[in-house]
């Protein structure tokens, strides 16, 4: 698909970076998510076979992947078939407008919403809003965040990066409650908020986990109880939902039941897990599924297995770089080490070609990731994709990787350089204007040593 | 509009794909096959210590006269009725189960019913019903046969797993109950003797 999502992508934010680590709320973030990823370790193990569902996951997303066409035509049939209409976009835009085509046939004044990363690429609630529409975030973070005007900053958690206190402070000025920063508390106001809101609204939003081909059953997996009530209270569901969610058949979906809570949040299910099957007497259903970019992930083989992903968020848990920098950093969407991929491979590198760059390649992510996805390779092949689109590597990167690349030719040229080197870090200490192009590298480390001679000079003189 | 982005979007899957559409096989059942229940009573209790892990509540009553009478107890323990929108749906509503699954503790009910579609969600207090017949040890494609069986009749509603109260921990990671869904949860298991169960 040659048109592009990506107007509002802002690539790696290096604002955002610097305020984080900056802020002094980081470390509570931190220690949420790394908690978020001990309690997940701690339950996975307990009493099933994790590898083995695992590799069992994986080769069923091979396998949709493979059969994505004929998967997402039967689910549309089997859906259609049990009183659901099918939708189909090309872009965020397109989904949006084929929201507010709905809104617009009901009538709808208020659209109440369950979870969806989805509607966030659509920039749903702006677009709603611009036409007059009142959207309502019903899971609680994202209540949250929506009520900051934020966005959320972790697919699991979106208000992860805010203290009890500062939700306290935003309540009771943007509710006009009395201040207070019990969780309980919080949570109770927001609760008799929304209530009203789902019987109220005259759609209900929610995305979709998985959708099932074999019975087109819309399969939505939660916490609170806000995906049952967007989609069931309201007179109207619509289902937002990527074209890789389609997995092929209900036995399936067992596998994935059983990874996706225990690696997100580390229960063994979810409190809620939604199978939606069609709309009851009186109701309607509708399911739009959009590409948005999607398929340019799916036509790069290295990142292909990108579109496995179950968005657990596991990945981000266990993300040295995620930690310490937050989920806005990343600038858009997904954040972590898969938003590091989905994004470039999704908006194209042009416009978030330094996000692969925004890991250590630790490979801590692909070990914890429910459905192997290798992480780290996909980073490398698109910082190579960066750099051979130019703009993502600086003069001075180039110059030493070519002085490198020269030096790695043959022995003689190897052996000048380690002396060029020797002597340059000799005239470094003396002169250290000389490096100011290595500043932002040398500001907090010493330029390395050089052996004062090579082993083979060792050897020979032994 | 819908029309020629489905076409749009099927040709860029293709396109996608290229030779390599189809060519990974279908990977076989993922459910292995089932262990026969040697110990009904056992799996109960293993239901009940992990619903009561996740803060809900197990009772293990005869019949189902036993149940209605349990339930009824239940209410008047806690002063509440049955959950109507007059007050603000602040009571308990009852809901049958069609499975249990012991390992995690949790419960499989399908609705179809549209008046009743709401029930687990709205009411504060949530009862559910289910046979010691029912109870498994987890989910696999037996257990979660009456899901799957209305799922490929064609039947309309939702068939839902509920595992414990509803819950959030999105504030500083606190676990707090009752986010939207009910607070409290419990769960009645007919044809298992609580008398028994209490000497175990």
């Amino acid at each position: 698909m040659s048109e592009r999502e990506g107007a509002a992508v802002i690539a790696y934010d290096r604002l955002a970076v610097e305020r984080d680590f900056a802020d002094p709320h980081g470390p509570a973030a931190l220690f949420a998510s790394m908690q978020r990823s001990n309690d997940a370790k701690r339950a996975r193990h307990a009493d099933v076979d994790w590898e083995g569902l695992r590799e069992q996951a994986r080769a069923i997303k091979v396998f949709a992947i493979a059969n994505l066409g004929e998967l997402l035509r039967r689910f549309e049939r089997e859906f259609q078939a049990r009183g659901g209409a099918v939708l189909w976009a090309r872009t965020g835009e397109e989904a949006a407008g084929a929201f507010l085509d709905i809104c617009k046939r009901h009538g709808a004044a208020m659209v109440v919403k369950g979870k969806s990363m989805v509607s966030e690429e659509m920039e749903l609630n702006a677009r709603l809003e611009r036409a007059g529409i009142e959207p309502v975030e019903t899971d609680l973070g994202e209540f949250i965040v929506q009520l900051a005007g934020q966005r959320p900053s972790h697919i699991i958690g979106p208000a992860v990066h805010l203290s009890r206190q500062e939700i306290g402070a935003l309540f009771a000025r943007e509710l006009q409650v009395p201040y207070d920063d019990d969780p309980a508390a919080l949570s109770e106001i927001a609760r008799r908020l929304i209530r009203r809101k789902y019987l109220e609204a005259g759609i209900g939003m929610t995305g979709a986990n998985f959708a099932v081909a074999e019975t087109g059953t819309i399969v939505v997996v939660e916490n609170e109880g806000n995906g049952g009530l967007s989609a069931m209270a309201p007179p109207v569901h619509v289902a937002v939902m990527g074209i890789e969610k389609v997995i092929p058949r209900l036995d399936d979906l067992i596998v994935f039941l059983h990874l996706l809570a225990r690696a997100a949040t580390g229960q063994k299910l979810s409190a809620y897990t939604h199978l939606f099957l069609g709309p009851v007497a009186g109701r309607s259903a509708y399911c739009i599924i959009v590409d948005a970019g999607r398929t340019e992930v799916l036509a790069d083989e290295h990142v292909r297995s990108a579109l496995h992903c179950i968005r657990c968020g596991a990945c981000m848990n266990v993300c040295p770089i995620y930690r310490r920098a937050g989920g806005w950093a990343y600038g858009w969407v997904y954040p972590g080490p898969i938003g590091s991929v989905l994004t470039p491979a999704m908006v194209g590198i042009d416009k978030a070609g330094e996000l692969p760059f925004a890991s250590t390649l630790c490979g801590a992510c692909r070990d914890e990731c429910p459905v192997k996805i290798d992480l780290p390779n996909q980073l490398v092949h698109l910082r190579s994709e960066a750099v051979e689109h130019g703009g993502h590597a600086s003069r001075v990167e180039r110059f030493a990787v070519g002085v490198w690349a020269n030096a790695m030719r043959s022995s003689t040229a190897y052996r000048r350089a380690v002396g060029a080197a020797r002597a340059g870090r000799s005239i470094a200490k003396l002169f250290p204007w000389l490096i100011k192009p290595l500043r932002a590298w040398t500001r907090e480390r010493e330029l390395p040593h050089v052996a004062r001679q090579t082993f083979r000079d060792w050897w020979a003189s032994r | 509009m819908s029309a020629d982005a489905r076409a749009a979007v099927f040709a860029a899957i293709d396109a996608a794909l290229g030779s390599n559409a189809a060519h990974a096989d279908m990977p076989p059942l993922a459910t292995p096959a089932r262990a026969p229940i040697a110990d009904r009573h056992a799996l109960a209790r293993r239901f009940r210590a992990e619903l009561a892990s996740l803060g809900g509540e197990t009772r293990f009553v005869a019949d189902e006269e036993a149940a209605r009478a349990a339930i009824e107890a239940f209410a008047r323990e806690r002063g509440i009725e049955k959950a109507s929108e007059r007050d603000d749906w602040s009571g308990y509503a009852v809901l049958r189960a069609s499975a249990l699954f012991a390992d995690t503790g949790s419960a499989l009910v399908v609705v179809s019913d549209p008046g009743t579609r709401l029930a687990p969600y709205l009411p504060r207090t949530c009862c559910i019903v289910a046979s010691a017949e029912d109870l498994h040890a987890g989910l696999d494609s037996h257990s979660l046969a009456a899901a799957f069986e209305a799922a490929r009749r064609g039947d309309c509603g939702e068939a839902v797993i509920v595992t414990g109260p509803s819950r959030t921990a999105d504030i500083e990671k606190t676990i707090v109950l009752g986010a939207h869904g009910p607070k409290a949860l419990a769960v009645f298991i007919t044809g298992i003797d609580d008398t028994e169960d209490d000497h175990a």
